[in-house]
């Protein structure tokens, strides 16, 4: 088959690090990106982009361990060259710390990240409210930078983007061979997922430019996490919750916790206000599924439900899409062979 | 009780604050005057990057690493009070590397966090093969000096802006004592051959992605020879030149391109960082510090002058260290003249 035609719907983190992948593995295939939003409107954009993984109770360790380690290799060399400050890229270090030690003190990740130990008395002395801590340093994907170098380099290999809403994958049977479905949040009307549901988290984005390090509360819900412009503060985990508005007492109630943590974030100015709904799920959809009418067959590659990590595993789980596009390409070459018998 | 202190950078300012806070309670009559004829943002401390951090090696002296370590701690101290944001004052970690072993510094204990680099963190410094990351603080001059200037004009101290040519002329006006904090012009009011002048150049730039302080040694070449890169809240500063008996403050377009070229090498993605200023600066190098008690007497002039200069490349590392040490120096000078008019005189 002929350069095929591959539609990647949705252009967050997910779809456009798939395009970029589906590129990379298949040159010869025609790949198109459709999305009803493009960065600054994605979830993504919302996300600090902190490379700090989220536990996926559906998928094994291993699995997890192995999309976050291709991730960092990736950024880490990005973050290393003369692109870094245009991809959003940069190393930041902190600590990650615990009212109570938790039952794990080592995460499956901390030989991932760099530098991960434990926190000394000295260190824990600035957060008194809590008993134990990590520090490691890892790294930060700015958004929009980061979206908008991912959609640059994708131009610049001749993927074209589109705005449209997609409202239901099969009317894409007619123009393209095979669709990747990057949809987020989306998924849930798009193919009916009723696994996946959304995990609303509000955050602050304030000018706070003397804040270098991040700081973390291992419950996930309170961190401070410096950006190359602004510094993200969050946040809130509400479950099935799907208001984009902002709240305003979570707003006094993040910067009050926040605070807390550090205190010289009282002077920070400017604050803006920002919704996203994590498209939360007890493992990432990534597999193939053949939609099928009339005779006619569309293969899928499902690439969405990355929850509150999908910066942290972006890259591994495009790489294991675009095999996946592979797969089908290979599975579209043999019946067109067959069917020419 | 008049005390002069003579010299507006971070060693003078804070040696009357500190003396301010202690001895004003118990000594009614004092009145603490500044003079100097530059101020902030015109002294040799508003163009540091502000980086805590000692030279490698203390050269034994135990004295200049304890005044450190009361600097650190009395700096960490403070990094929770509102003031923090105002004065300056904020966490920064980041990396010091070498192209060999090297022992670890006096130091290690006093910043936060104090380990070796790990092979991977390696990688990003090609050339590189051993280093050391710490937490350590940032105490911006351009916002610090400011702000002990306030602290001290709240309390009441007189700012004399002024060039003062001799102790003596200070002494005739009546004043007891002298503090003497005037750094790399030390020599104009009495000659002295240890203290040289360390020049150094910086570029400013804007790079906000770096978050991290990153500072290259040449062990054969010594100290700022060698790139750095200390990221601060408004903007970033490139530097990497120390030249020992250079007293020219003028930029050296040679030097900018040492400095940029070192730095972009270090940091590949500084090439794209916008460069907003560039500054040159000389460090008032001294074998060690100067700080001890002098009594000058000329004629029928006579005064105690305190001596606090010659702080190199480490001013604000060690300047709260020595401001108590001047301020005890004070003491004691307060002591000594309490003696002499409590003693009964003798009528003849």
């Amino acid at each position: 088959m002929a350069a095929p035609k591959v539609a990647v719907v949705g252009a967050g983190v997910i779809g456009l690090s798939t395009a970029l992948c589906i590129v990379e593995t298949c040159p010869s295939s025609s790949v198109t990106v459709l999305s009803a939003q493009f960065s600054p409107n994605t979830t993504s954009d919302v996300a600090a982009g902190m490379l700090i993984p989220h536990t996926y109770p559906g998928t094994p360790i291993h699995v997890q361990k192995q999309w976050f380690k291709e991730t960092f290799t990736y950024l880490f060399a990005i973050s290393n060259s003369a692109e870094a400050s245009e991809a959003g890229i940069h190393l930041v270090s902190g600590w990650q710390v615990f009212k109570s030690t938790p039952k794990e003190e080592l995460p499956f990740w901390s030989d991932v990240v760099l530098g991960f130990r434990p926190m000394s008395k000295a260190e824990l002395q600035k957060f008194p409210q809590h008993q134990f801590g990590q520090a490691f340093t890892t790294l930060k994907c700015d958004c929009p930078p980061y979206l908008l170098w991912l959609e640059k380099r994708l131009k610049a290999t001749g993927v074209q983007m589109h705005n449209r809403k997609v409202a239901d994958l099969w009317e894409l049977h007619r123009e393209y061979d095979i669709v990747v479905n990057c949809t987020g949040i989306g998924a849930h009307q798009l193919v009916g997922d009723k696994k996946l549901f959304p995990v609303r988290g509000q955050v602050l984005q304030v000018h706070a430019p003397w804040v270098k390090n991040f700081i973390r509360d291992g419950d996930g819900l309170t961190y401070i996490y410096p950006g190359i412009h602004r510094v993200t503060l969050g946040g809130t985990r509400e479950k099935e919750s799907w208001s984009l508005s902002p709240d305003p007492s979570t707003t006094k109630d993040i910067f009050d916790r926040c605070c807390s943590l550090e205190a010289s974030l009282q002077e920070a100015q400017d604050i803006k206000v920002k919704v996203g709904l994590r498209p939360s799920r007890q493992c990432v959809r990534l597999q193939r599924e053949v939609l099928s009418q009339g005779g006619v067959k569309l293969p899928v590659v499902h690439n969405y439900g990355h929850g509150a990590g999908g910066f942290s595993v972006h890259r591994g789980t495009a790489k294991e899409a675009a095999r996946l596009v592979v797969e089908c390409i290979a599975a579209l070459q043999g019946s067109s062979s067959r069917a020419k018998l | 009780m008049r005390v002069a202190v003579i010299g507006a950078g971070v060693i003078g300012l804070s040696s009357t604050l500190c003396i301010h806070e202690q001895f004003q309670g118990l000594v009614p009559s004092l009145e603490l005057e500044l003079y100097a004829d530059r101020f902030t943002p015109h002294t040799t401390s508003d163009g540091a990057a502000g980086l805590w951090q000692p030279y490698l090696s203390d050269g034994g002296n135990l004295q200049e690493t304890l005044w450190n370590k009361e600097t650190f701690d009395y700096l960490l101290g403070h990094l929770h009070s509102p003031a923090a944001k105002e004065m300056g004052l904020f966490l920064l970690s980041g990396y010091n590397l070498f192209t060999e072993p090297v022992p670890d510094p006096s130091w290690k204990n006093i910043v936060l966090g104090f380990r070796n680099l790990t092979a991977k963190e390696l990688e990003l410094f090609p050339g590189y093969s051993y280093g050391w990351f710490n937490t350590a603080l940032m105490l911006e001059g351009r916002n610090y000096l400011p702000w002990l200037t306030n602290r001290l004009t709240q309390r009441g101290v007189k700012f004399f802006h002024r060039k003062v040519e001799s102790f003596q002329e200070l002494f005739s006006q009546g004043v007891d004592v002298v503090i003497n904090c005037t750094g790399m012009r030390s020599g104009e009011l009495q000659p002295d051959p240890e203290l040289q002048p360390g020049r150094g150049q910086v570029i400013k730039v804007l790079a906000p992605w770096v978050k991290h302080f990153i500072i290259t040694h040449n062990m054969k070449s010594g100290i700022y020879k060698s790139p750095y890169v200390i990221p601060g809240s408004e903007f970033t500063v490139l530097g990497g030149i120390y030249q020992h008996g250079n007293w020219s403050e003028e930029n050296s377009a040679q030097d900018h391109r040492t400095v940029w070229e070192s730095c972009c090498r270090l940091l590949p993605a500084l090439q794209t960082a916008k460069i907003v200023g560039e500054w040159t600066g000389l460090r008032p190098a001294r074998s060690q510090v100067r700080l001890e008690r002098e009594s000058i007497r000329q004629g029928n002039l006579q005064g105690e002058v305190i001596h606090n200069y010659g702080h190199g490349g480490f001013g604000i590392t060690i300047h709260w260290g020595c401001a108590m040490a001047a301020a005890r120096l004070f003491g004691s000078i307060l002591q000594e003249k309490r003696k002499v008019t409590s003693s009964p005189q003798p009528r003849l």
